[in-house]
């Protein structure tokens, strides 16, 4: 059943009740004036031992669908699907037995690690569900800790006496501790320095080496993700727009979006000054989404047709899908 | 007659603290030209701000020292200002922008109110006297935040920062910065806190703006690339010290300074093979705390030398306008 894909998420929706009146009505339902639209109506798969990478800007939904995937939150609708089977609506025990193979890096190293908690105990924490076996543990950690570049020696120490990038690499062993198939990196660098960032990608390209683990890489980097994924989706306000492999959609984009999202990219490079497209406006807001097609008040090319109508995520090219009613000419 | 804007001079700062004395700047020397942009590059915690709250007088005290050095601004070094003088000076000849406009703007006055008040100011010090709720305040407040691409600036004169996203704050932020007109404006990280699209925007308007109001900037980023978009010359610092300083150009073609190179070889390429090694930098920035004698890279330098760990080098010409803080570099 290798060909069902490791992850496979259809329709998926997740709203949030945005602030304001909130109140419980007759039925016992309870009802809000607004609603956010954070991540609406999502299809992706993901194989083993593959990273798709997913690019956006803050409050396209990259975090929420993140954490739907691992039910975290749950979906308003959809279907999740793990090893080909149905997650969705999976007791809190069953999922319990799934979770160690999903696991997630986040991006604030200085939040996502408890400072009252020995490195070690860090590590050991996941572990602890999945066996009782007190000196395998111990085992363990010792090997993922190595593993990610840290020192036996600093094993009893707290987090607070460790960088920013040994914190992330602590946060890796955590993750790696019960051999997940699928982790979830939420901007695992974004709160690094530059000549750090490069040691935790290597990292995380060697485990992946390893462990065959596929990743769901979140960033608003692009030029991380392209460095890391096997395949790419773009996501504007709670909608893929476009989703394909790596090398086709960075060279050739068909959406407008994703188009404009590369080029603005700054370049290190002084010569390359002045290509920068400049995307007019802002973000619309999620409680309140544009009709049709969201980008089409900021889009160039935008018609009558891309207000009145939503277009669909179809396939363009073999695996290049793009959700656009004029997708650019390669 | 030079045509320099701000000459720092052999600065230092140290930090006094209960828990010891921090050197957070070690001998810096920037020159900044007229209508200059000049970049200041480096890692969290190298010096990059205090240098900036240095040249604006607002270092903490009384914590931080200034054993030595000069800071020139029109002929005279601001280091012997009082805080009266200083005061003149801020806002109008020098104004600054930071990376999170929403802790920059006071949330209890509208826009409107808190672009007047900088331009009352500047109005009162050009020796008009001006009420803050005046015509002609309100037509300068309109006609900067047309000038910064505010939409419907009459409606949005009336309201909070907390009603506008990033960006736009971002843009309120550099309508208060050069509504003055100033001959030189700090900017500390403005793009920082801004998604790629909207820094672009950000990007665009601080460089036409500028040159409009010929204004020289010192662009603090810790992004490279942004600075390789928006600066004329290139300072790369490293704990506390200034490591290299060229035209932007050459620091991309030809950088000296194995940090810079480190630095410009860790970027993840567009040619690279995809989910290849990256050159990494081993080691972490160090601490302001424990900045290693000597050269403070060489720990993590892969060209390091015997001479590296004692002797600290300093910044010297390596070519014209060229100049580099590294033993492989000494002539002598």
């Amino acid at each position: 059943m290798s060909n069902m894909g490791l992850l496979r998420l259809e329709g998926i929706v997740t709203h949030f009740p945005a602030k304001g009146a909130m109140f419980y009505s007759e039925t016992g339902a309870l009802v809000t004036g607004k609603t956010i639209h954070a991540v609406d109506g999502v299809d992706l798969s993901l194989d083993r031992n593959t990273t798709l990478g997913i690019v956006g800007e803050s409050g396209c939904g990259k975090t929420t669908l993140a954490r739907t995937i691992l039910l975290l939150i749950k979906p308003t609708s959809g279907r999740l699907y793990f090893e080909g089977r149905e997650i969705t609506n999976l007791s809190y025990a069953d999922l319990a037995k799934i979770r160690p193979n999903l696991q997630m890096i986040f991006q604030d190293p200085f939040s996502s690690l408890d400072p009252r908690m020995r490195a070690k105990d860090v590590i050991a924490e996941p572990l602890t569900v999945v066996t009782n076996d007190r000196e395998k543990v111990k085992k363990r950690v010792l090997e993922v800790f190595e593993q990610v570049g840290l020192h036996a020696d600093q094993l009893n120490r707290f987090p607070n006496e460790f960088s920013g990038g040994q914190r992330q690499r602590i946060a890796i062993a955590r993750a790696l501790a019960t051999r997940p198939k699928l982790v979830i990196l939420d901007e695992p660098t974004s709160a690094l320095d530059a000549s750090i960032q490069a040691q935790i990608l290597n990292l995380l390209l060697e485990i992946q080496e390893e462990y065959k683990v596929s990743y769901l890489f979140i960033s608003h980097n692009v030029g991380v993700v392209r460095h890391m994924s096997d395949r790419i989706a773009v996501m504007y306000l709670g909608k893929v727009v476009e989703e394909g492999p790596v090398g086709d959609l960075m060279s050739k984009p068909r959406h407008p979006y994703t188009a404009a999202l590369i080029s603005s990219i700054p370049k290190p490079n002084p010569k390359a000054r002045g290509e920068m497209a400049e995307i007019r406006g802002e973000t619309p807001s999620p409680i309140n989404p544009p009709s049709g097609c969201r980008y089409h008040t900021r889009c160039p090319f935008a018609t009558n047709l891309c207000s009145d109508k939503e277009p669909q995520l179809q396939e363009l090219e073999s695996g290049h899908h793009v959700a656009c009613h004029y997708p650019l000419e390669t | 007659m030079t045509n320099a804007v701000l000459e720092v001079h052999d600065l230092s700062v140290v930090f006094e603290t209960f828990e010891g004395r921090y050197n957070a700047l070690n001998n810096i020397n920037v020159t900044i030209n007229q209508s200059e942009v000049i970049g200041l590059v480096g890692e969290s915690g190298c010096g990059k701000s205090t240098l900036a709250l240095a040249v604006m007088g607002l270092l903490p005290r009384p914590h931080a020292k200034i054993p030595s050095g000069s800071i020139t601004f029109k002929g005279k070094n601001l280091l012997s200002f009082t805080e009266k003088e200083m005061e003149q000076i801020r806002g109008t000849d020098i104004s600054m922008i930071f990376q999170e406009p929403l802790t920059s703007l006071d949330p209890l006055f509208t826009i409107g109110d808190q672009l007047s008040e900088t331009i009352q100011i500047k109005l009162q010090r050009a020796g008009e006297n001006v009420r803050w709720n005046s015509g002609k305040v309100k037509t300068e407040v309109l006609n900067w935040m047309k000038r910064v691409g505010l939409a419907d600036p009459e409606s949005a004169m009336e309201r909070y920062p907390h009603e506008f996203s990033g960006g736009m704050r971002q843009r309120v932020m550099i309508a208060m910065a050069l509504a003055a007109e100033p001959r030189l404006m700090l900017a500390d990280e403005p793009t920082s806190a801004l998604d790629v699209t909207t820094q672009v925007q950000i990007l665009r308007l601080v460089k036409s703006l500028v040159s409009q109001v010929k204004a020289s900037v010192l662009f603090i980023s810790h992004d490279l690339a942004v600075v390789a978009q928006i600066a004329d010359r290139v300072a790369v610092m490293y704990a506390g010290m200034m490591v290299e300083e060229a035209s932007v150009h050459e620091i991309f073609e030809n950088p000296l300074h194995p940090y810079t190179q480190a630095l410009l070889a860790s970027f993840p390429k567009e040619e690279e093979v995809k989910k290849s090694k990256l050159v990494s930098i081993p080691g972490s920035v160090p601490n302001i705390a424990h900045i290693p004698p000597g050269c403070p890279f060489h720990p993590r330098c892969s060209f390091a030398k015997d001479i590296c760990s004692t002797t600290r080098p300093e910044l010297r010409e390596n070519s014209p306008g060229h100049r580099v803080a590294c033993v492989l570099y000494d002539k002598s």
